[in-house]
């Protein structure tokens, strides 16, 4: 095993009551990384972490952690911690006991004590709230202790299962840059479950899209959005136009009865492809003779752009533009040919 | 919307059969009738704590708690066993409180007709398996073993219902922690489970020192604890008097003492107990 990956899944199955939630499933999370887990809800995602956590035992496959099968051993005996959904904090104690839960437990000096929770609150912000009760904190103060309770505990790995759902829009995205900058200070490895992809792209080294418990796409945030590898990641990932497509020959498409210049290769020749292209690499011109003319619907002003809505020949076009069309206005659909991307058609996976 | 008049129907049953009888407790407690009337008199409290019955008062506190402490011995493993199956713990719940619909001075009946000393089945049994026979009949033993009985319900049902109540994620939490069951049973479970266990507590302890049918059935009146001194009062001698008296007496004990656990909870949890 490579020195580098501190847990691997491999070829886990699990099932509740008859239904499969994960499919044979590998997955090999890096040391140090901020490895995210992003997909819909019931892809899958949390019951990967409850695995690593160990609040679950794989039906099928082995859980490795630095070359160690660690498939039955219980979360207590695991140097991995978890931010729990809901904070899960204890609600018979206050902020300070539920920090020194863990060292209590690996019974550390009194004083070893205070200095690590000292310090723990410092680095979530919560400085001086020690002596206050849960039920006096609001719900991103919980957050922080429910983070500062897991790190005090130095883990090698932090589990963290939605842990800013709960939170108002601008404290989840302040939240976003702490956690990243915790991750860096720490030095430690996170692996983090959210269904929001832009959480997922503003934070994680590593993103795995995740869709009906099959890995769908493992990559940087970049690559995940510049080049998806299915439709499913494109049109998670980001707003997408997916549109049918026939691949005619190695960098000729045909998309609704039209042939346009592309530069992907390698599909059969008539394929049936998948056509995605992202709504900001869409301009709008004067229609012509030999282009995809069309209708605007709908023009919305969203703030940095509008959204517009083009209908050409049945297909309705999302396209971000500066440029406040009216509806009923003739356009014509402009895309540049590295801009269209071009995928395998999904099998749809029948039921198992 | 002011909607304080609904509470009226309930104020007014308060005051008519709670308010009211106390106070005619307060008032027979410290009167007597004599030829002048009806006037005020401190007789039946001295009385009340003289020595006698003093004793009485002692050995139902003793009793009750004897009976308590085994309530509670008894009914925590089986609430948390109760919760941990949670499919069939809903069943299981309901097979133990089964016998609470029955009539409680019928239940104590069975036990006579249980534990009795020639024709008892309990003992038929023993006999015919040539063990020694279990003659228990007007011990403070079968006193006791009736209140457990007849009470157990009472401290299981709450602490299920609090052990129930407890988050699932807090206690994978403290696995997560470092805690394995015994120190999250220890930590987590108990404290948590604390409300459950001080009104489960009350609800067996209170009934348990004033009751006075177990010691007359099981006890065969050979044991005379306060609940049966007060009885007597009322229906034998017809000191209605006296009797108030010792209500009283064994009221204030009653709520000093229950002030007395609250207290020593609140200090022990750090004011969790939410009751």
């Amino acid at each position: 095993m490579e020195k580098n990956v501190i847990i691997r899944l491999e070829n886990v199955t699990k099932s509740f009551e008859d239904q499969v939630v994960l499919k044979n499933l590998t997955l090999d999370v890096e040391k140090n990384e901020f490895l995210t887990l992003l997909g819909p809800s019931g892809c899958g995602k949390t019951t990967t972490l409850r695995l690593i956590g160990g609040f679950e035992k794989p039906d099928e496959g082995i859980i490795w952690h630095q070359g160690k099968d660690i498939s039955n051993v219980p979360p207590y005996k695991r140097n991995i911690n978890t931010v729990f959904q809901k904070y899960a904090l204890f609600p018979h104690l206050n902020v300070f006991e539920n920090i020194a839960f863990g060292l209590k437990i690996k019974k550390m000096s009194k004083s070893l004590i205070k200095e690590k929770v000292e310090k723990a609150l410092k680095q979530v912000n919560l400085d001086g709230y020690g002596n206050r009760s849960i039920e006096q904190l609001s719900g991103g103060q919980q957050q922080r202790v429910a983070i500062a309770r897991a790190i005090v505990n130095e883990p090698e790995i932090l589990l963290l299962d939605e842990p800013l759902g709960a939170l108002d829009l601008k404290l989840r995205q302040e939240m976003q840059y702490e956690l990243k900058t915790l991750q860096k200070e720490l030095g430690i490895t996170f692996v983090y479950v959210t269904h929001d992809q832009e959480e997922a792209l503003t934070m994680s080294d590593t993103v795995v899209v995740m869709n009906n418990g099959v890995i769908q796409q493992k990559g940087t945030p970049e690559d995940i959005y510049n080049e998806p590898v299915n439709a499913f990641v494109a049109d998670f990932i980001g707003e997408s136009n997916i549109i049918d497509g026939i691949m005619r020959q190695d960098g000729v498409i045909e998309i609704l009865g039209r042939v346009y210049e592309c530069v992907d290769k390698g599909f059969g020749t008539n394929e049936k492809v998948d056509v995605v292209v992202r709504p900001e690499d869409i301009k709008l011109l004067e229609p012509s003779e030999n282009k995809l003319n069309g209708q605007v619907t709908s023009c919305i002003f969203k703030g940095v752009h509008y959204e517009t809505c083009v209908v050409t020949e049945g297909f309705e076009w999302v396209i971000h533009n500066t440029k406040n069309f009216k509806p009923g206005e003739q356009v014509s659909i402009n895309v540049d040919p590295f801009d269209i991307h071009i995928m395998k058609k999904m099998v749809e996976e029948a039921g198992t | 919307m002011n909607r304080k008049w609904l509470a009226t129907p309930y104020l007014i049953w308060m005051v008519i059969f709670i308010v009211v009888p106390l106070l005619m407790i307060l008032y027979n407690a410290f009167t007597v009738k004599d030829i002048n009337g009806t006037v005020f008199t401190f007789d039946h409290m001295m009385k009340a704590f003289s020595g006698k019955y003093m004793t009485a008062l002692g050995k139902s506190f003793l009793y009750a708690l004897i009976c308590t402490v085994i309530c509670l011995i008894l009914a925590y493993p089986l609430a948390l066993i109760l919760v941990k199956y949670s499919k069939g713990g809903a069943a299981m719940l309901f097979i133990f409180i089964l016998p609470m619909w029955m009539n409680f001075l019928l239940r104590t009946y069975a036990w006579l007709s249980l534990l009795e000393t020639n024709n008892g089945l309990i003992n038929t049994i023993l006999r015919a398996l040539h063990l020694p026979v279990l003659d228990i009949i007007g011990t403070p033993s079968a006193i006791v073993l009736g209140m457990i009985y007849n009470f157990l319900p009472f401290m299981v049902l709450p602490i299920y219902n609090a052990l129930a109540k407890i988050d699932k994620s807090v206690m994978e939490a403290a696995y997560d922690l470092g805690a394995n069951d015994f120190k999250r049973l220890l930590k987590v479970t108990v404290p948590l489970s604390m409300p459950g266990v001080m009104s489960g507590i009350t609800m067996v302890f209170m009934p348990a020192v004033t009751t006075f049918v177990i010691p007359n059935l099981l006890g065969s009146g050979k044991v005379n604890l306060i609940g049966n001194i007060i009885e007597q009062q009322f229906l034998m001698t017809y000191d209605w008097g006296f009797g108030a008296a010792l209500s009283l007496v064994l009221m204030i004990i009653i709520l000093i003492s229950m002030a007395v656990i609250r207290r020593s909870d609140e200090e022990m949890e750090g004011g969790a107990g939410i009751w």
